[in-house]
């Protein structure tokens, strides 16, 4: 029986693993083809292929280099975004960081407000921290349940190294509140859209914002998302305001 | 193109007695006696104007006494329309005004005809259209006039007849009026016109023109004052602040020089090509608003005003854009002719760090109300503010800037760039602010102070901010841009350590439960290995294979009874599992049938015959009900 399952697991990795393959390499070959276009002066063609590339597969490269096609082919809506994915994806990115400085200080855009847990969040990327939190969670549960169970004494260092784990894990937790949170941070992807009272076609327009504006969804209905902006609140298309998180 | 609101200014006078705190309303009229008042270049400032109300600053109840303090409007009198031609006779050619008057308010038209009755052989015009308010019985009783322009080509008596119009809505009946034409002229009195006289009709976008409305005194030199004046047309504002009269000789366009009311304002246009413009104003007899200066001989008359609105032919402006050659550092939209004084600083010595003032004054001719400000220097040396907007003065603006010292590594003030355009000359002039020599004397500062001091007099080479590389490889890569703790596979991935810890302890728990009970344990164990056991002596009778199946049997015997003495199966003997039978079962066939197979099994270890085994085939059954009945006890 165990046999069987093994060989079923190895043969779904066979097969998925092309598939995998695939992505990578196509991935790579847009991204290439992103680099040749920008270097051209082809900045739309640049950033349709950067784009292809990071569906493939979500890479800080690749979006800062979004980024910047964007921005040279003169849409600042979606040049934001990309460059906050790559921070989203790599927080150390300073030429991302730089780039998103520029952009705002030259459009006079505000950065998203973030709370201190949020910024806490930033210091790492996301897969860090559940890491972190999954090995210091079991750790601690090891460290507390395995010499129980193998009726061993618990000793002095094992539960030091159980305080360290918690501790660990504990710091951890407004991290993750801050990643999900901000995964509901979004941009206006163009200018002068119009930010409408309910989530219809024909809504009144409560106000009109430009590209590039943070705002946080706080609630969906259809293909509208609710954004709250600094100053004002109402309905978007997720199309007009895109999340870094994707979703 | 914006449509200005033209209206002729009022400024706002109070009586002279009225008490300064108090509120006036806007439109107060002197009355006086009639007489000729011969001032040859005397300034008569009859008073002086009320200081402006501060709105902002007033309370809820100040507000509400002076809106009760401010006359009512009077709606319910009578409209009592008249119709009148001005002049009533006029000779074949000459220019005549049909002229409707009503007290209502002029938005309380709801209807007029489209084709006004007319007599055949008259044509009428539609001209200008005014309203103002007249005080009388505490009340403002509002008057409307409408003109329409007259051409009378041959002589004879013309009767517009009465006809109705709508006002609040009810019908009203404008009565009939006659004009009479002459074929030839016996010095008839002309039309009584305004004059509109702009100071230049070539000028720039931006460039105050003054302009003046003249109200030319009639045959017996009577000069009748204006009120509501107000200029029409588009792509040009007028100023409101710089509005002045004044009765004086004037010269007019036909050549002849007659004394005149002059209400002279000033008119920036801010379209270019051709604007037309003309005027309106009603003549208001001997009252009038704001301060007048009175020079030469004139009569103004008696008795209550006729409040007639009068028309001036329009005038035509060619407006010219700013050349775009030639433009200047520091040009703020200034158009003139300008001069500067020399700049004065508050102080001649100051620390590095304190404040100085620098303050220049800008003279011209003309109006200063909308001189813009250069922008304050900031250079290393200096960090500078533009304190409020210019000070007005009469024809002068003084720029005031606050000028803060950063080092003492500097013996002057900085240039403060400014020009303007001289339309006289067509080109640009500069009228930059000199640098003002200054000792700047060290700060008594710390010495990090010292240091950002000497930073900003040493300024770093500016850091060029530009747009980052492309970056060369994928860089951090990620499945998804969802968090990897809200992917449904992360969570499941957790769970396995959980199910992983939970066997343990589940093992743990089993291990010290068997621990606790042995005898439990024992038993548990020769129930496996007895069902072992039986599969194979089933499988030996099958077989037919007596020898294994006898040998089968006894473990199968030894096993079922083990757990109960405890002991090693093996080391049980016969005897040992006939204990285990009831006394009564032992001499039967239960205990014959463990008695025979011990036999042979022992016969087979220890006899050097071998026994035969075959007739041991037929016990499988008792036995089978032998093992069945102790595994029952086990």
């Amino acid at each position: 029986m165990n046999l069987w399952r093994l060989t079923l697991w190895g043969f779904l990795l066979l097969l998925v693993r092309p598939v995998l393959a695939d992505r990578q390499e196509l991935a790579e070959s847009s991204f290439q083809a992103g680099v040749a276009a920008y270097r051209g002066g082809d900045f739309s063609a640049a950033a349709r292929a950067f784009e292809n590339s990071a569906g493939a597969r979500a890479a800080a490269g690749t979006y800062q280099n979004l980024g910047n096609a964007e921005w040279q082919a003169g849409r600042v809506g979606p040049a934001i975004l990309a460059w906050e994915r790559a921070l989203w994806l790599a927080p150390a990115i300073t030429e991302a960081r730089e780039n998103l400085q520029l952009a705002r200080d030259t459009a006079q855009l505000a950065a998203p407000e973030l709370t201190w847990y949020e910024v806490i969040s930033t210091w790492l990327p996301s897969g860090w921290w559940a890491i972190i939190t999954a090995l210091s969670l079991w750790l601690v549960a090891d460290l507390l349940v395995l010499p129980g169970i193998f009726r061993r004494r618990r000793a002095g260092w094992q539960q030091a190294l159980a305080a360290l784990g918690l501790t660990l894990l504990l710091l951890t937790l407004p991290a993750h509140a801050g990643w999900h949170t901000r995964s509901n941070i979004g941009f206006v992807m163009e200018g002068n859209l119009p930010l409408r009272l309910t989530p219809t076609e024909q809504a009144q327009e409560i106000t009109r914002v430009g590209a590039g504006e943070p705002g946080r969804c706080e609630r969906r209905y259809g293909n509208y998302c609710f954004v709250r902006f600094r100053n004002t609140a109402g309905w978007l298309t997720r199309e007009e305001f895109k999340l870094i998180s994707g979703r | 193109m914006v449509k200005p609101s033209i209206t002729g200014p009022t400024p706002a006078t109070p009586l002279a007695d009225a008490p300064r705190s108090g509120w006036v309303a806007s439109r107060c009229f002197f009355r006086r006696s009639p007489a000729i008042l011969t001032l040859a270049g005397l300034l008569v400032s009859t008073v002086d104007p009320l200081p402006a109300q501060n709105f902002d600053k007033m309370s809820g109840d100040q507000l509400m006494s002076l809106m009760r303090s401010a006359p009512q409007l009077a709606t319910d009198q009578a409209v009592a329309p008249a119709a009148t031609f001005d002049p009533p006779v006029i000779s074949v050619g000459a220019k005549a005004v049909y002229r409707v008057t009503l007290h209502a308010l002029d938005e309380a038209i709801t209807r007029w005809p489209d084709n006004t009755p007319v007599a055949a052989g008259l044509g009428l015009t539609r001209g200008a259209q005014g309203m103002l308010f007249t005080m009388g019985a505490g009340k403002m009783q509002p008057v409307t006039v409408v003109n329409f322009h007259v051409a009378a080509p041959t002589a004879g008596v013309f009767v517009v007849p009465s006809y109705v119009i709508e006002i609040y809505g009810q019908p009203i009946t404008i009565p009939e009026a006659r004009l009479q034409v002459l074929a030839a002229d016996p010095g008839l009195a002309p039309l009584r016109e305004l004059v509109l006289d702009p100071a230049r009709t070539n000028v720039y976008v931006g460039e105050p023109v003054r302009l003046r409305v003249l109200s030319p005194a009639g045959e017996n030199r009577s000069v009748q004052m204006l009120s509501q004046v107000q200029l029409n047309g588009d792509g040009f504002i007028t100023g409101k602040a710089d509005v002045r009269q004044q009765i004086a000789p004037v010269r007019l366009p036909s050549g002849e020089t007659r004394t005149a009311f002059i209400y002279d304002t000033s008119l920036t246009p801010f379209a270019q090509g051709s604007l037309n413009i003309s005027a309106q104003g009603f003549t208001s007899g001997n009252q009038f608003g704001g301060q007048i200066i009175i020079q030469g001989g004139a009569v103004i008359p008696a008795g209550p005003p006729e409040f007639a609105l009068l028309e001036a032919a329009p005038v035509t402006l060619n407006v010219m854009p700013l050349p775009s050659a030639g433009r200047l550092p520091g040009f703020m939209g200034a158009i003139g002719s300008f001069t500067r004084d020399t700049p004065q600083l508050s102080a001649l010595t100051v620390q590095a760090g304190d404040p100085v003032k620098l303050s220049v004054t800008i003279r011209s001719r003309a109006s200063l109300s909308h001189l813009a400000m250069p922008p304050a220097p900031d250079t290393p040396a200096w960090q500078g503010f533009a304190v409020g907007s210019p000070t007005l003065g009469g024809n002068t603006a003084t720029f005031t800037y606050t000028l803060i010292p950063q080092t003492d590594q500097t013996a002057a003030t900085p240039d403060i760039p400014f020009s303007y355009f001289d339309p006289e000359q067509g080109a640009y002039v500069d009228l930059s602010i000199p640098a003002v020599p200054i000792q700047v004397l060290p700060a008594a500062v710390t010495a990090a102070t010292n240091e950002l001091t000497r930073g900003a007099a040493e300024p770093a080479p500016a850091k060029k901010r530009s747009l980052s590389g492309l970056a060369p490889t994928l860089g951090t890569t990620a499945g998804s841009l969802v968090p990897l703790q809200e992917r449904g596979w992360f969570c499941l991935v957790e769970v396995g350590p959980v199910l992983l810890l939970l066997a343990l302890w589940l093992e743990s728990r089993r291990r010290q439960f068997w621990e606790q009970h042995p005898d439990l344990y024992r038993r548990r164990e020769a129930r496996r290995a007895l069902r072992r056991e039986r599969h194979t002596l089933q499988q030996a009778a099958q077989a037919g294979d007596a020898r294994a199946f006898a040998a089968s049997a006894v473990q199968a015997l030894q096993i079922a009874s083990a757990p109960h003495f405890p002991a090693e199966p093996r080391a049980l003997v016969c005897g040992d599992v006939l204990q285990l039978l009831p006394e009564a079962e032992r001499t039967r066939a239960p205990g014959s049938v463990i008695r025979q197979l011990f036999r042979a099994t022992e016969a087979q270890d220890f006899s050097a015959n071998s026994p035969e085994f075959t007739h041991l085939l037929a016990l499988q059954s008792p036995l089978n009900q032998l093992l069945a009945e102790l595994e029952a006890r086990l």
